[in-house]
């Protein structure tokens, strides 16, 4: 296996998050503890409801624990502010989900370069590196089309070009393939795997499908807001 | 460039496409509110220009009057002629006669004018339209064309004019015959009341109908600046000695004008509530476009994009809308009023009623006055309210969690 030189990259110490019901309180996520080293891939799967992407989106810093805390590269990223952390987050991790989200009103080029743009660095090396990234996921020739103009496949290919645009340490990814049929998965899986190695970044797939989890590093399970089996608490 | 000025750009002008339908209904929204109230206002103010015009040609700049008759009066028109904010003084008297031809009578104003100065003060030769200026001498009479229509007279007919004089002469049992005055010109000047109701003769004419000797009412002004007269008229009421006093045309008309102005303001008020309705279209597309692109907008949340950005974009949008929108409303706005008289023709001829519009209205074209503070005031009000329009969904975007916003569906 190609990963950890050691470094943790991502650390979830103690996390717990729960929501309201209207009927009490639904506690999603227990006392979870994860750690990915550089360069690893993980995947986590579990039953529908189980909190796969709450947990995803607490690591991504796009919702707050209830206790715990997760730590980027050995930073708590409770302690920054709403905006320090939505900039952080911007150049340190990419996210990709199960719909493309791509802006309608952006070619394919532009939309990959979105990213650096939020980041505040749109600069000519950016420019150079939407266009090799689209190369990359083999849409070279498409970079001046819309995204209505392509596929289901073709476009989560973009979403994937313009998580990895700004170079992030941390791969999010939300049941990438979970859209696409059989073979077309398959694709956009492989092409995921391989550009997360070229780049060195590490990877948090969700993803329900036992052949891709196979393909990663290392395997987790949720259950009953604990992570499970595949060394997945350490 | 800002990602969020970058993105409310491609918004109203998306790949693929020349402009975005959301940006250019709301942006024709803006531009129409734009350009009706600024033609409104244009040849609102084009109207209110001529009437001014022609106050100020009718009464002239500046007239100094005297609480008594005024005996001295070449003295202190040549003391006001030294003034150099004075361009020409002339002495004028005035009051009500009656006039009659076969069974009619009528009762205009009449004014004295010393043919010599007064058209130096006063535009008397251009409100000539039957005559010539030098046809005016002690026998004879201008008449307005309202004048002339009642009583149905025409150049070289005979009036006779009686005066309140006469009255007094009949107390001392002293019989005056009326004077008996050729029409040796009609005139018209544009303001109304003038034209409905008045008869000019010489200065002497004046002075011998009403029995003033060669005592006068008061002193006519034209200035170097005309727009310096109510400045003018105040120095002046307060260097006069005593039973002298000075009023500027305006101050004259001080009622009349503030209509004017009441007018143009109501006028303005109402017509504002077009650029109103304009961003609430606005308001409402960029609403329709935040819950359409609710999950995107999590997902430039999730991709580093701050609440402020996501906001900001729709504030940028409406102001960008607005910005658009007043530029060609402001240009339209200019191109009718430039053609306005060509348009006002093909509608008639498209009527066929052009003949009813000049006899109902008095006018065959339309007066047009740019006043730069409008075109401001306007522009800057359709961009204010614009931006303003953009607040609400703005608000709405930027609240949005962008982990609720990805789960919708
Ligand atoms: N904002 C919220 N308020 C209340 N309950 C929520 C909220 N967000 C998520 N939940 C609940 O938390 C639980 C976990 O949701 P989550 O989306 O993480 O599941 P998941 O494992 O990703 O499921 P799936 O595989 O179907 O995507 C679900 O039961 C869901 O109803
Ligand atoms: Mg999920």
């Amino acid at each position: 296996m190609s990963e950890t030189d050691g470094r943790t990259v991502l650390a979830a110490e103690a996390l717990g998050k729960g929501y309201p019901l209207p009927s009490g309180w639904l506690q999603v996520l227990e006392n979870l503890s994860l750690r990915i080293g550089a360069g690893e891939a993980v995947s986590i799967r579990g039953e529908s409801g189980s909190g796969k992407s709450t947990l995803l989106h607490l690591l991504a810093g796009l919702e707050e624990p209830d206790r715990g805390e997760v730590l980027w590269e050995g930073e708590a990223i409770g302690r920054w502010s709403a905006a320090r952390r939505a900039r952080e987050r911007g150049r340190r991790v990419g996210m990709v989900f199960q719909a493309p989200h791509l802006l309608p009103e952006l070619t394919a080029w532009e939309n990959v370069l979105l990213a650096a743009r939020i980041a505040g660095r749109a600069d000519r090396s950016a420019r150079d590196r939407a266009a090799e990234l689209l190369e990359r996921v083999g849409l070279g020739d498409r970079g001046r089309q819309r995204p209505a103009q392509m596929s289901g496949g073709e476009r989560q290919r973009v979403a994937v070009a313009r998580a990895l645009l700004n170079r992030p340490a941390l791969l999010f990814a939300d049941e990438p393939t979970g859209n696409l049929d059989e073979s077309t998965a398959d694709a956009v899986f492989a092409l995921l795997r391989q550009l997360v190695l070229e780049e060195g970044a590490a990877l948090v797939l969700v993803t329900h499908s036992e052949r891709f989890a196979g393909r990663c590093d290392r395997s987790c399970h949720l259950e009953r807001g604990l992570l499970a089996g595949g060394n997945g608490v350490e | 460039m800002k990602w969020y000025f970058y993105w409310a750009l491609r918004q109203l002008f998306p790949a693929g496409r020349p402009f975005s339908f959301f940006a250019l209904v709301s942006i024709l929204g803006v531009a129409l509110g734009v350009m009706v109230l600024l033609i409104v206002q244009s040849v609102m103010n084009g109207f209110v220009h001529d009437i001014r015009d022609s106050l100020a040609r009718t009464n002239g700049d500046v007239r100094v009057f005297s609480s008594a008759l005024l005996d001295d009066w070449r003295e202190v028109a040549a003391d006001l002629r030294e003034r150099e904010e004075v361009e020409a003084v002339t002495p004028f008297a005035q009051g009500i006669v009656m006039v009659q031809e076969g069974p009619r009578p009528l009762f205009p104003q009449v004014w004295g004018m010393d043919p010599a100065t007064g058209p130096e003060v006063l535009p008397v030769d251009s409100f000539l339209v039957a005559g010539t200026l030098g046809d005016l001498d002690d026998r004879s009479v201008f008449v307005s064309t309202g004048v002339a229509n009642r009583l149905g007279v025409g150049l070289g007919s005979d009036l006779d004019v009686y005066t309140p004089l006469m009255l007094e002469r009949m107390k001392e049992e002293e019989v005056l015959l009326p004077l008996n005055l050729r029409v040796a010109g009609i005139f018209e000047t544009g303001w109304n009341e003038v034209d409905r109701n008045t008869i000019l003769v010489t200065l002497r004419t004046m002075q011998e109908l009403y029995g003033l000797g060669d005592r006068v009412h008061g002193l006519t002004l034209r200035l170097a600046d005309p727009g310096a007269a109510p400045a003018v008229a105040r120095t002046l009421d307060a260097e006069l000695p005593e039973p002298l006093f000075a009023r500027s045309w305006m101050d004259l008309n001080e009622d009349f004008l503030f209509v004017l102005r009441l007018e143009k303001a109501v006028l303005f008020f109402i017509m504002i509530f077009i650029i109103l309705v304009a961003s609430f279209s606005i308001a409402i597309s960029l609403m329709t476009t935040v819950v359409r692109k609710t999950r995107e907008i999590g997902l430039l949340g999730a991709m580093g994009g701050s609440r402020f950005g996501v906001g900001a974009c729709f504030c940028l949008q409406g102001l960008l809308i607005g910005a658009v929108g007043t530029v060609l409303g402001v240009a339209g706005a200019l191109g009718a009023l430039h053609f306005r008289n060509e348009i006002l023709r093909a509608f008639a001829s498209f009527t066929g009623r052009g003949d009813a519009l000049v006899e109902a209205y008095g006018f065959a074209y339309l007066p047009v006055h740019y006043i730069p503070l409008d075109f401001v005031l306007v522009a800057g009000f359709s961009l204010l309210v614009s931006t303003l329009a953009g607040l609400l969904p703005a608000w709405r975007a930027a609240r949005l969690q962008p982990a609720e916003a990805l789960r919708s569906e």
